[in-house]
């Protein structure tokens, strides 16, 4: 099964962590997160010397995004082994910037820009989790409905959005979200 | 920005010595640096050292052995091309044609027969165009009959025929203009190509001229060109434009 190994984001312990991640990994063919501009130099080495593929993270910033594809291509890195991200917000947590970042990589890579032609992955199971609407019950929220459904609704709404946007992979967490996501995607493919 | 590398033309000592000879080496060195430098296809123009379509046949199959770049197949003569385009591997840009119905009825059914892209030049069986309306004049005919031959826009290349700086001054901006022009024909509208060496003949500046009309090209439409690709002033400048049309998205290491 293959395996998306993603640092905590502080770029000082992501230096330290991932590379023994990547090691004790190596040769497995992992998804490791996040380069960005500031650590593509390790990100590219250790995914170069333990066989890795890379996520490649931006802040919803489309040019930052194009910034770091060069910057890892030219430290010599294959973009045929990095997934782009550009940060991941839930519904009603800044969803539709996200959204139309992705809109945008998507048609720059299908009118021909090389650099923007890669998949991109949402990380919705981990943004959606956080949010009150996935984890405050009603007597939180009251009128808001039952928690066990109001939860993996938003995180399949969530999801089913980015999927219309170009997300080629999702990260989701509960198994509800992911049978409703999964119909979803047979039944726009058939 | 479509570049078409132009070296592997007769015009060039070496690539002349090298087709005489029947020596490899240059072309194929010259294919995998205008590759590397990101030609999109590979120019390849056997010129007056013959006119035997085996010759020409050779030239392409020597590139196609080193690269897997596209071939421009640059001739205007029928039996040439009828040949060549047999042995190309993949997608193919004719260059080219010009708007005299007698031309286009020998050139067009053979590209429309192959699947290829062509180049289409602004002037017709009375020579060099001398305006902007005359060159509109003749490139319409172009689309129109590529139009009737079922080759779609994406496949057309109009090029309106840039001339020398230093001789002809005063046609520079006609031919600016017949550009933006040719942007109107059709939506999605054709390609536009020019052989920007053609602007900087017989001047002493010749890098700067010919990368200051690729800019000014690029202003009013162009998106494509037969240059120098290893000029890498001119690609910049080339791509700078493009990033102010707005037609590239920036990034802050886009410069080679």
């Amino acid at each position: 099964m293959p395996l998306i190994i993603w640092g905590c984001g502080d770029e000082e312990r992501d230096n330290e962590v991932l590379p023994e991640c990547s090691q004790a990994a190596k040769g497995e063919n992992c998804l490791i997160g996040a380069a960005t501009e500031k650590n593509y130099r390790t990100l590219g080495a250790i995914g170069t010397a333990d066989k890795h593929k890379l996520i490649a993270e931006a802040p919803v910033d489309i040019n930052i995004a194009k910034q770091i594809n060069i910057l890892l291509q030219d430290a010599g890195f294959s973009l045929e082994d990095v997934v782009m991200c550009q940060s991941t917000a839930a519904l009603g947590y800044g969803f539709d910037y996200v959204y139309t970042i992705f809109e945008r990589v998507r048609i720059a890579g299908l009118k021909g820009d090389k650099m923007m032609a890669l998949p991109q992955i949402a990380n919705v199971g981990w943004e959606v989790w956080k949010i009150k609407e996935a984890i405050a019950d009603e007597d939180v929220l009251p009128g808001w409905g039952a928690l066990e459904k109001r939860g993996p609704n938003w995180e399949a709404a969530t999801a089913a959005g980015y999927l219309q946007a170009g997300a080629d992979i999702l990260t989701l967490a509960h198994p509800e979200s992911i049978r409703v996501t999964r119909d979803m995607i047979n039944r726009m493919m058939s | 920005m479509i570049f078409v590398g132009e070296r592997i033309n007769t015009g060039f000592k070496d690539i002349k010595q090298a087709v005489m000879d029947k020596d490899p080496k240059p072309l194929q060195d010259w294919a995998r640096k205008q590759t590397e430098a990101g030609a999109a296809y590979l120019d390849v123009n056997l010129g007056a050292v013959s006119s035997k379509p085996e010759d020409m046949c050779w030239m392409i199959e020597t590139v196609q052995d080193a690269v897997d770049t596209p071939i421009s197949i640059d001739t205007n003569k029928p039996g040439i091309l009828k040949e060549a385009i047999k042995v190309c591997k993949g997608k193919v840009l004719v260059n080219s044609t010009t708007a005299a119905p007698e031309k286009m009825d020998v050139m067009l059914p053979i590209v429309a027969e192959h699947g290829a892209s062509f180049i289409g030049l602004a002037m017709d069986a009375s020579g060099t165009p001398k305006s902007a309306d005359q060159r509109v004049e003749n490139c319409g005919m172009i689309v129109a009959k590529a139009m009737e031959m079922d080759i779609a826009m994406e496949n057309v290349f109009l090029d309106p025929i840039a001339m020398p700086l230093k001789f002809m001054q005063e046609q520079q901006k006609d031919i600016l203009d017949a550009v933006r022009q040719f942007k109107l024909f059709s939506d999605p509208p054709p390609h536009i190509i020019c052989g920007l060496s053609n602007v900087a003949n017989g001047t002493k500046h010749k890098a700067l001229i010919n990368r200051t009309f690729l800019v000014m090209g690029i202003a009013n439409g162009m998106d494509a060109v037969i240059c120098d690709v290893m000029d890498d002033e001119l690609v910049n400048a080339a791509r700078t434009a493009e990033l102010v049309m707005n037609r590239e998205i920036y990034a802050d290491s886009y410069a080679r």
